[in-house]
């Protein structure tokens, strides 16, 4: 185990609990308090296996716990979710620059996700929740496959009533499914915002990004009102190992946060 | 300053830095130069060819141990070229707060006289101009003359009793003939405005392998990965193991998704780190033109000439080595 003041020290912590939110993905609370910001992410590691990259899930302001939502999908991961309560999960971190929340102060939000793009911005909105009156009108969009695999129903029930509105968006969805069928794109085009005030926070996979941005400057959102959180291969999570690099830059320094028009000339170096 | 020795006190003065520090430098092995442990002053090579691995898997072991507290006996390192010591401070620089490597305190740096080969290309980035050592040896008919360029290099000169003439000199800058200025301002920005360019990195790739040669000679290339080594007993230790951005899953994220699936933007990240991204990020670019990647590219690409045509890019490779 590396040492304590190794810049690559783990916390263990202990898992108290374990929920299955979708079949091959689960939501493991661990015990103790993780001081992040929301949109920061964490290194959760897996002896003898490896390591993924995170972002927690839960409400910062919570001291006892927090969330990681974990789907299997490599070694690691897959190592991951067979760990049960009780079971001890080293984890690091946490790293890079989370959600500009004050750039949203007392202005429109509009958050967009995809899939598992909803989970950095879950704790987010907690924040948001906790300190409404510092933000105006905050909109959801959260894309989905099914409205089977609709990530924090229950939470999207609840912010349903608590933010100004919440549309989940499914790509097969069945006739009493609440929210929109087709693709993310089709409810933002119809949305109508107030394009001085607002600021988009998008989460998603890559190949998503482009198809919203081009909503949302057809809509006449400007680029510096637009933030996008970015996945890459994090090794490090310092800055030494290069392997996140967008172009000129790290996203698990300078990110995984970016403002459009600061990123859009380096996606793709 | 410039001091002149016989052997006999060049001798005395390793002996004197042996007792404090781990010695690394350019000695023969198997009729190759090789960075090493040395042991005794006759081991060194003055002048000093250029050794096919730089020093960085000395101060970095390919597996680095993340359980074991670093930085046990200060490192001197004694016989090193000039591109070297100034690929070191760069290298320290970079890792200096990671707790990896040796701090700079803890470090000696006696540079000496280098011997050009056809692949050097230092000279194109700066004026040849000898820095970056706490001493600096060349060689002088059966004497040598050292030259001190800090407190430490001085002081050790002084407690050697070794008589330092008060007439201010310098080493002989490295003159390399054929050697154009690189403008590392143009280069940075052809490198980073890909506009127009993709038919040039595309055919450099197809010529590339990919194979990571170059990263692996490379004294400022040092890229990693974090990993885990097991052992039959059970046990897992975490370590950081040297990667190559040339491998096809360096930039892979979650489900395959490689956002580098060809070779060219994997070739095209090399060039963009070097020149591009470290000067925005660190102010140093990551090449000192020492020619070991060329030297060792199995594909015969000469990325000498490949800045230099990308910096004045006319859409003609010149592949002439
Ligand atoms: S890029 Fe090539 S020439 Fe430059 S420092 Fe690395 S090995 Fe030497
Ligand atoms: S050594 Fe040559 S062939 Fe191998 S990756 Fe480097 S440029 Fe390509
Ligand atoms: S994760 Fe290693 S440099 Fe960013």
């Amino acid at each position: 185990m590396p040492n304590q003041d190794s810049k690559f020290k783990y916390t263990s912590y202990e898992i108290i609990k374990k929920e299955e939110m979708m079949p091959g993905m689960f939501l493991f609370r661990l015990k103790g308090r993780l001081d992040f910001k929301p949109g920061q992410f964490v290194q959760a590691a897996l002896e003898h296996f490896g390591e993924g990259t995170f972002a927690p899930c839960s409400d910062p302001n919570q001291k006892d716990y927090f969330e990681l939502c974990i789907r299997g999908c490599g070694s690691t991961s897959n190592g991951l979710i067979t760990l049960l309560p009780g079971d001890e999960m080293l984890v690091r971190g946490p790293y890079g620059n989370g959600w500009p929340i004050k750039k949203l102060w007392y202005k429109d939000t509009l958050l967009i996700a995809g899939g598992m793009g909803l989970v950095p911005l879950r704790p987010l909105i907690f924040e948001m929740l906790r300190s409404k009156i510092n933000f105006d009108k905050i909109t959801l969009v959260a894309g989905f496959k099914t409205d089977e695999h609709l990530l924090f129903s229950h939470d999207l029930e609840i912010w349903r009533k608590k933010l100004s509105k919440v549309i989940p968006v499914v790509e097969i969805g069945s006739k009493n499914f609440w929210g929109e069928i087709g693709m993310i794109t089709e409810p933002l085009k119809n949305l109508v915002f107030n394009k001085k005030k607002t600021i988009a926070l998008i989460c998603g996979p890559e190949v998503m990004v482009p198809f919203v941005n081009q909503v949302l400057e057809e809509k006449g959102l400007p680029h510096n009102q637009i933030y996008i959180s970015y996945e890459r291969r994090m090794e490090c999570g310092i800055g030494i190992c290069q392997h996140c690099n967008i172009g000129s830059h790290l996203v698990c320094k300078d990110g995984p946060i970016f403002r459009y028009d600061q990123i859009k000339e380096e996606v793709g170096k | 300053m410039k001091s002149v020795v016989s052997i006999h006190q060049l001798g005395q003065i390793f002996d004197f830095i042996k007792k404090d520090y781990r010695v690394l430098g350019t000695k023969e092995e198997n009729g190759k130069p090789i960075f090493g442990e040395i042991s005794s002053a006759r081991e060194i090579l003055i002048p000093t060819p250029k050794t096919i691995l730089p020093f960085k898997k000395l101060i970095y072991p390919a597996i680095l141990d993340l359980a074991k507290t670093e930085n046990g006996k200060p490192v001197a390192f004694f016989g090193m070229t000039n591109c070297d010591a100034e690929a070191l401070c760069v290298f320290l620089d970079k890792f200096k707060d990671t707790g990896l490597v040796p701090p700079f305190r803890n470090i000696l740096v006696i540079s000496t006289t280098c011997v050009p080969d056809e692949n050097c290309f230092c000279t194109a980035f700066g004026n040849g101009k000898i820095t970056n050592f706490d001493l600096h040896i060349t060689k002088e008919k059966d004497q040598y003359a050292i030259f001190s360029g800090s407190a430490l290099g001085r002081k050790i000169l002084k407690l050697n009793r070794i008589k330092v003439s008060n007439t201010i000199s310098k080493p002989t800058a490295v003159k390399l003939e054929n050697v154009r200025k690189i403008q590392l301002e143009k280069l940075g920005k052809a490198i980073d405005d890909k506009t127009g360019k993709l038919p040039f990195w595309q055919e450099i790739a197809d010529e590339c392998f990919g194979c990571g040669a170059c990263t692996a000679v490379c004294p400022l290339c040092f890229c990693t990965g974090k990993d885990f080594e097991n052992d039959a007993e059970g046990g897992c230790k975490h370590c950081l193991k040297w990667d190559s951005c040339y491998a096809k899953s360096f930039s892979e994220i979650q489900n395959h998704f490689d956002l580098r699936p060809s070779n060219v933007n994997r070739l095209y990240n090399w060039y963009h780190h070097k020149f591009v991204r470290s000067p925005k990020e660190d102010g140093e670019i990551l090449c000192t033109g020492c020619g070991r990647c060329i030297k060792a590219c199995p594909a015969y690409l000469n990325q000498h000439r490949i800045i230099e045509t990308v910096q004045n890019y006319t859409k003609v490779i010149d592949k002439s080595k």
